[in-house]
């Protein structure tokens, strides 16, 4: 039997975890969610996910975003793509470019619009991680 | 042509008792396109103020029952952003410095030259509408202004104000969006035919529970923001009658967060001593209520009650509301009424405008809110004086303890005038 992708999702909305968890488990993946950067820091020693999908605002305006950062720069983590989910654009005046800490990279595989459709995550996921 | 098409929306009240120069003023301004109106009263010009059908006030210090330049505060109250030109015969000092410790837009000496006032309106304008114009959502922003004897215009440059509009905005439009985040991965869910038909019966019904409370989080924080704005800038309407707050208030404040009580198992204990009557604004009192209901449901524990009591000795009306939870740090109780102000951000969405609102609407009715937090202990309240001062607990350790929050709401029933026949 195929073995499930796992999906990693960090959030500081236990309602959309919620939400999430049971979509993307209908979907066929294995979910484990996190409430804050720093419960994903700890579960990411003892697990490792094939995605993860983070807020951008947690603790911070930016923790999103400070997370990712540590992904990308840990060896166990650095291979691991990563959605980030967003519920200010830019076109909202919040500058992710200054926000991200770098204006020529986003720690990030791609971006995801709060709120989204459940269909259209399942896609962006799927996309990522294949069926 | 052009520029008198554009000036024409521009409306400007004049208040002087030399009709000669009020006379002249009229014809001139209104010669330049704008709508000019004289005002002889005060009680007239502060109506005008107070439904915002004024631009630019011309006012004479010398005018009017009381000095010009006392009714001048009273109108800085009610609109601070309300450019006002003062004029005065007396070219003393004294006027001079009194006159502008008010935060006038302009203060010149009669006789006045014609074109140094045109020249004025103009600048006023321009600047009232610099700001008022950008955007309607900015033009919400000004609901949250820093709070300065002076007004914002004086102290904060336009690159401050901008940074300060479009925090709120970013910050108030996370908020929004994320609720909705659950309500639309709910719903589409439930509709989706690949998703849908694998997810059980009872998971969908706490699916659609949970939207139903995320929805009432978003009527809240909506209706927040908007009674913030309307507050600050005193337009607050507080329409007292004779209520129940029993009946016409709590209990149905209560039905209104049965879902939100549902999902996070949790239940409201209500202890009175009966006939709690209070002249008041029921719908604010209701705003009121709703707002530490929800407060004490979002940083609750599940499963646990939410203690109220409503009580009043025939002068003094109280509510206070006690949940068991988080508590809030003994050096933030005197800050938690600010706007923005929150507990603890994480996992819990809102704007922080929802305890500010209740002291909006506490001094609205002349009462008070206090906040108070300490220990639960034997399921009794201490605060954290009382928890330190207290010899039995001394060699307990507090991280021992549950922590609680109480909100106690405070207006003067007014009960004079339940029985004066003002019902």
């Amino acid at each position: 039997m195929k073995e499930q992708k796992i999906v990693l999702i960090v959030d500081d909305d236990q309602d959309f975890l919620d939400a999430t968890k049971i979509v993307l488990e209908k979907s066929g993946y294995s979910v484990q969610t996190c409430l804050s950067a720093k419960e994903c820091q700890a579960k990411l020693k003892s697990m490792k996910p094939d995605l993860i999908i983070c807020d951008v605002m947690m603790e911070t305006d930016h923790s999103g975003f400070d997370l990712c950062r540590e992904f990308k720069k840990a060896t166990a983590t650095k291979d691991i793509p990563v959605l980030m989910l967003t519920a200010v654009e830019q076109k909202y005046a919040f500058n992710f470019s200054s926000a991200a800490g770098d204006e020529t990279w986003l720690p990030v595989d791609g971006f995801i619009d709060k709120p989204v459709e459940a269909s259209v995550l399942v896609a962006h996921v799927r996309k990522i991680l294949g069926n | 042509m052009k520029e008198k098409r554009r000036k024409k929306r521009f409306r400007i009240a004049i208040m002087d008792n030399d009709r000669q120069y009020v006379e002249k003023m009229i014809t001139s301004l209104r010669n330049d396109g704008y709508h000019i109106e004289s005002v002889e009263q005060n009680r007239e010009l502060l109506t005008l103020v107070r439904n915002n059908m004024i631009d630019v006030l011309i006012i004479d210090v010398d005018v009017g029952v009381s000095k010009g330049y006392e009714i001048i505060s009273l109108i800085k109250n009610m609109d601070r952003l309300l450019p006002i030109i003062v004029t005065s015969s007396d070219d003393s000092i004294e006027v001079a410095a009194r006159v502008r410790e008010q935060g006038i837009f302009f203060f010149t000496i009669k006789p006045v030259d014609m074109a140094e006032i045109k020249l004025a309106i103009q600048n006023a304008l321009d600047r009232k509408y610099a700001y008022q114009d950008k955007s309607s959502l900015e033009g919400l922003g000004y609901s949250f202004k820093e709070d300065t004897d002076e007004g914002i215009l004086e102290k904060l440059d336009l690159d401050s104000i901008q940074k300060h509009l479009n925090w709120i905005m970013a910050f108030f439009v996370h908020e929004c969006k994320g609720t909705l985040g659950a309500v639309m991965m709910n719903i589409s869910a439930l509709v989706d035919r690949n998703i849908g038909r694998h997810i059980d019966p009872r998971k969908q019904s706490k699916m659609l529970l949970s939207s139903l409370c995320s929805l009432k989080m978003l009527h809240d924080m909506i209706r927040n923001y908007v009674i913030s704005y309307i507050g600050e800038n005193r337009r607050l309407i507080c329409a007292k009658k004779r209520i129940d707050l029993y009946a016409d208030c709590l209990e149905l404040v209560i039905n209104e967060f049965k879902p939100m009580l549902e999902k996070n198992e949790m239940n409201i204990s209500v202890n009175t001593n009966g006939g709690c009557f209070a002249y008041c604004d029921a719908e604010l009192m209701k705003i009121g209520v709703s707002n530490l209901i929800n407060n004490a449901i979002k940083y609750g524990i599940e499963g646990t009650a939410i203690r109220c009591e409503l009580c009043t000795n025939g002068d003094i009306f109280k509510l206070s509301v006690l949940n068991e939870g988080i508590g809030v740090e003994k050096e933030r109780l005197g800050d938690i009424f600010e706007k923005f102000a929150r507990f603890d951000k994480v996992g819990i969405s809102g704007t922080g405008l929802g305890l500010h609102v209740v002291k909006m609407i506490a001094d609205l009715h002349g009462g008070s809110i206090k906040a108070e937090s300490g220990y639960l202990i034997a399921n009794n309240p201490l605060t954290y004086d009382e928890f330190d001062n207290n010899p039995s607990l001394q060699n307990k350790k507090s991280s021992d303890f549950k922590r609680y929050a109480k909100f106690i709401f405070e207006i003067p029933s007014n009960i004079s005038k339940i029985s004066g026949g003002e019902k």
